[in-house]
């Protein structure tokens, strides 16, 4: 056996692990709660995980459904009592049109969990499309017309050029963008 | 004429820019005493086995 214990492997991906569950929860005590839950799963089914294959994706998939579980048992529950989604962003982007990091957050924690875990996995985790489909269960297609929706969101919300800025090319973003658009020329 | 905007690919980049910040912001933080604790505990009980 040349391969290295995946239990070991595990702890090397905590990091991550927990900035993934943070882009999810958008609470770093439920990330916590999240991550905690993952590792107990984890470390209970790795008689299940094939040593070789995407150890990465293996535990992503393990946390994400874990998110989206508990998310179905309490949405009945709590109802934006934590005011992630009642931040108000400024009015302007910042003088030199670079994004204000504040107003980024803000704009990210307003997308859908299905735009932001795409958004992190590709554009921040370096996951490819293959793999990011894998973790979330969907086909690369899907994960790139998220992807696509996801950053449009977030030129909105920051108030950047819609026009040059997103030109988009999948047919999906194209009606989700003139939908929310009535009279353009 | 007003500020220009930014073309397409300068949105993409500051965007994936600040994904990453947001991403790097807990990544490169130290695992909180908990989780160490459960894993020590963990693989512990690994090793009694």
């Amino acid at each position: 056996m040349s391969h290295p214990d995946p239990r070991e492997e595990l702890i090397a991906l905590l990091p991550s692990l927990r900035a993934f569950a943070m882009s999810l929860t958008r609470q770093p005590a439920a990330a916590d709660d999240l991550v905690q839950d993952t590792v107990l799963k984890a470390w209970s089914n790795f008689d299940k995980f094939q040593v070789g294959t995407n150890l990465r994706a293996w535990l992503f998939t393990i946390l994400r459904n874990t998110y989206y579980s508990d998310r179905r048992k309490k949405v009945r529950e709590v109802e934006d009592g934590d005011g992630v989604l009642t931040a108000q962003l400024s009015e302007k982007p910042a003088h030199d049109g670079r994004l204000a990091m504040r107003d980024f957050r803000v704009a990210f924690n307003q997308l859908t969990d299905e735009q932001r875990e795409a958004l992190i996995l590709v554009g921040a985790s370096g996951f490819s499309y293959e793999e990011a489909a894998e973790t979330c269960n969907c086909a690369v297609g899907t994960i790139k017309s998220r992807i696509n929706r996801g950053r449009a969101r977030l030129a909105e919300l920051m108030h950047l050029s819609e026009n040059e800025a997103m030109e988009m090319t999948d047919p999906a973003t194209m009606a989700v963008i003139s939908a929310g658009r009535t009279a353009t020329a | 004429m007003a500020t220009p905007q930014p073309d397409k690919e300068t949105v993409q980049k500051q965007i994936d820019d600040n994904l990453r910040k947001i991403f790097d912001e807990t990544a490169n933080q130290p695992i909180p005493d908990q989780l160490s604790q459960l894993l020590q505990q963990l693989r512990e009980q690994e090793t009694r086995k």
